[in-house]
């Protein structure tokens, strides 16, 4: 017999947001059955009047009155909630009564901090690019983390940036490293002497997570912003890092993570990498070997890269890790797909990891449709990667690092899918990114019927970040995924399964 | 020690609300932003009128019910906060220290809230942008709306039947809506079918996601001169206790032709600029330039709350498929 309990707070306001993840987290706690907080209109009350949530308590409530349903197996349970509601709102009329200083423009934060060179910007794309200008009037290095800025913009900020000798990372940077310390979504990694330049996303990410594996660490990460190698813009906050990363004397090698540049400005940045004095590791997506000049290392996967960095450093040291590389032959004749299954979807939070597999599986000869290609997602192809992290799944909602329920239901409908063979999935951890991301997986995954297909995953992250990597790994070994050390790795297990046996 | 802060641009209603000698309480609080209640009560505003653009007026009568209706709102956020009727963004850098219930008053261009004065001396006053007088919503832009919408359908936190029972009202009561609509233009003015009394104040967010979809229709009716408008706009004032005051004072700002800035792009995007049918369906290059911002100006609207966005620009739809349906 379950219990029903209507608190109701008159003219209390939350905003949507602290609504609804205050309604999920008490969802969520144990014996609850049933938790709601919604203003008390008189729709609303009828809404939960026809859903049986509602006592006499909460039909008292007015369109200005906050009520809270919640219904669960015992009386414990309700007040239990109850006191975690009431924390949390208590907490959130308290937010921030701290009275730290927080300057309202960044020139006043710039004198409250003269020694600062370096600003992240994280606003609405179109005031991203008077901000960054501002920046480089005070004489400052900008970040722009912020996207949907014009290309007509981009190429202005790091023309001015390059004629005021100071760079320009982004728009959209997502991730970078400088000095060794993470910016941003950055995993929490060591410092080491590799500087790397990347588009800035998840490719970096991936690519210090297994370098700190093996042992390595990072210097600088720069990211340039996905537009840099167009012709467009000319590569020219790449050439400046280029310059920045050949003239810092602890930096031992240079790394260049990218999708293949525009024709003039592969040029340009080839010829540089190869005059710069420094060994030079090139993982260009879509490019082999013969298409990269000489003297410049080539390497096919993120995995390869970090691999060979490591190798190629004179300061290596022994590998944090100790993950062994399977045999994934021999692992993929072991594992059984459902019987009639052929299909294969990959469900990825990481756009840049969304497009290594799709490159991996397509070498195998596993032609996928993706909505990282030119010719975008094809929902009736046998084989689908589709990036969550996407613009089309991200607007007016989390991103899937940040909140990775909203992977859940294309998890869950591919998971009861009879034609679906294998699931790839990436978690990706570190700093911004949820708190336990296995969790959510774990949750759609028991809740599967049996005969589910395979779900092959990997996990970008370290011992280090603050959501463990062994136990992030653990949690889904313990569901019967199949973890493997790199996304490469699971992309080619995925090859494997699926080839004609 | 008191916080100065200068009100940089603030919307035409909550400018008219504290350049005149006021006093109130703070109605709310929440992260960042807080509303101020004017002490007293309101009717609703005159139509705006902005630039050289004069809009259709606004002929429903407010209803008895309406001089209980509560008390005008504005809201006083940071910089970050988005244009629109009643939103005040000003250069205070903390509000932790205001609370509900905290008395206000403004005299001379200067409100005081607690220890916090804001100068409204140098305040821009921000306006909808005026659109042209032949404005109407252009068949391809209006699906590219509809493929929008369906796309980036928010997902809610939990899945619960609660949610699922919701979504049921909403999508009964904009249907009824919808049919309400027809019947003005079928019966000549006079809607044989009920107004949809559930569609205000449902949903479980700040602003319900009923009411943003009204907000949507009102703003979109308006721009698009259609002739069940005013009939609307009194049914809406006819039924503001059926929400919460935040909500019904953005409808009244609603049914007087203001909304959020974004609102009023996307708006003015999907409307055709000078009804030249011909020229946009002949015309490729400028058809994808203004296909892309409209794309460009619905993302900037889903942005905005954490559905709110999403629900007006239903709105926007419902009210363009009706113009369609029935074009003048």
């Amino acid at each position: 017999m379950s219990v029903l309990l209507n608190e109701v707070r008159k003219g209390f306001y939350l905003d949507s947001v602290a609504l609804m993840r205050l309604s999920a987290e008490l969802s969520a706690l144990s014996g609850i059955e049933e938790a709601v907080l919604m203003i008390g209109t008189p729709s609303n009350l009828q809404i939960m009047r026809d859903a049986d949530i509602l006592d006499s308590a909460g039909e008292e409530a007015g369109p200005n009155d906050l009520v809270i349903a919640i219904r669960a197996d015992r009386k414990a349970s309700t007040n239990r909630a109850l006191a975690h509601a009431e924390k949390a709102m208590k907490g959130n009329s308290a937010a921030g009564k701290a009275t730290e200083h927080r300057a309202r423009t960044l020139r006043g934060s710039h004198a409250s901090n003269p020694d600062a060179n370096l600003t992240l910007i994280s606003t609405p794309g179109e005031y991203a690019g008077i901000e960054a200008n501002s920046a480089l009037d005070l004489g400052l290095n900008v970040m722009i983390f912020s996207d949907n800025v014009p290309l007509e913009r981009e190429l202005e900020l790091k023309q001015r940036a390059r004629d005021l000798d100071l760079l320009v990372m982004g728009p959209d940077c997502g991730t970078a490293y400088i000095n060794g310390v993470p910016l941003a979504f950055a995993n929490a990694v060591n410092k080491g002497s590799t500087g790397v330049i990347a588009a800035s996303g998840t490719g970096l990410q991936e690519f210090s997570v297994l370098l700190h594996r093996a042992g390595g660490g990072i210097k600088h990460g720069i990211g340039v912003g996905g537009r840099d190698l167009s012709d467009s813009i000319g590569g020219i906050s790449t050439l400046s890092a280029i310059d920045l990363l050949a003239n810092d004397d602890e930096v031992e090698q240079i790394v260049l993570i990218s999708k293949p540049p525009g024709e003039a400005t592969a040029k340009a940045i080839f010829d540089k990498l190869a005059a710069c004095g420094k060994p030079v590791i090139a993982c260009v997506f879509g490019l082999s070997a013969s298409q990269i000049p000489d003297g410049i290392s080539c390497t096919q996967t993120l995995r390869e890269a970090a691999e060979l960095t490591h190798r190629q450093s004179a300061n290596a040291a022994d590998p944090t890790e100790t993950n062994t590389t399977p045999d994934l032959h021999n692992l993929a004749s072991e594992l059984t797909i459902p019987t009639g299954a052929q299909s294969l979807v990959g469900l990825y939070t990481g756009g840049t990891l969304c497009t290594e597999a799709l490159l991996i599986l397509g070498r195998a000869g596993l032609s996928c449709s993706s909505n990282t290609s030119k010719e975008g997602l094809d929902s009736t192809a046998q084989y689908q990667l589709i990036d969550l992290g996407a613009d089309e799944y991200t607007v007016g909602r989390p991103h899937p690092m940040i909140e990775p329920a909203v992977r859940t239901p294309l998890l869950q409908q591919a998971v009861n899918d009879k034609n679906v063979a294998v699931i790839l999935l990436d978690l990706v951890l570190g700093f911004g990114a949820h708190e336990d991301p296995a969790a959510e997986v774990v949750s759609a995954l028991t809740a599967a019927e049996a005969n589910k297909p395979l779900v092959v995953a990997s996990v970008c992250g370290t011992d280090k970040d603050p959501q463990d990597y062994q136990r992030q790994r653990a949690a889904l070994e313990a569901a019967g995924v199949i973890v493997c050390n790199s996304n490469s790795e699971a992309a080619e297990l995925c090859a494997l399964i699926l080839e004609p046996r | 020690m008191g916080h100065k802060a200068q009100v940089i641009i603030a919307g035409k209603i909550a400018l008219d609300l504290l350049c005149t000698p006021s006093t109130g309480i703070v109605h709310a609080v929440f992260q960042r932003t807080f509303y101020l209640r004017k002490t007293g009560t309101l009717t609703p505003a005159p139509p705006i009128t902005t630039g050289n653009n004069a809009r259709q007026s606004f002929t429903g009568q407010p209803s008895a019910r309406a001089v209980s209706q509560p008390a005008l709102l504005c809201c006083i956020g940071q910089a970050e906060l988005e244009r629109g009727p009643l939103n005040v963004r000003t250069t205070l850098n903390d509000i932790t220290h205001v609370t509900v219930g905290d008395e206000w008053s403004c005299d001379q261009q200067l409100v005081s809230i607690g220890n916090i004065e804001l100068d409204l001396s140098r305040a821009k006053i921000w306006l909808p942008t005026p659109l042209q007088q032949s404005a109407v919503p252009d068949p391809q832009s209006v699906a590219l709306l509809a493929r929008f919408l369906e796309i980036n359908t928010p997902q809610p936190q939990v899945q619960h039947r609660i949610n699922e029972m919701i979504n049921e009202q909403l999508i009964n009561a904009v249907k009824q809506l919808q049919q309400w609509l027809d019947h003005y233009q079928n019966q000549g003015g006079q809607p044989a079918i009920h107004f949809p009394d559930h569609l205000l104040g449902c949903g479980d967010g700040l602003t319900p996601a009923g009411d943003d979809i009204v907000v949507g229709v009102l703003l979109a009716m308006r721009a698009w001169k259609m002739p069940a408008l005013d009939l609307l706009v009194a049914e809406v004032t006819d039924r503001l206790d059926t929400t919460s005051d935040i909500s019904a004072a953005h409808l009244l700002a609603a049914c007087s032709g203001s909304g959020i800035a974004p609102l009023h792009q996307l708006i003015d995007c999907v409307g055709t600029r000078d009804g030249n049918q011909l020229e946009y369906k002949f015309n490729n290059s400028r058809h994808s330039r203004k296909h892309e911002q409209i794309q460009s100006a619905a993302t900037a609207l889903c942005s905005y709350g954490h559905s709110s966005g999403y629900h007006a620009m239903q709105g926007v739809l419902l009210a363009a498929r009706h113009q369609q349906l029935w074009p003048l």
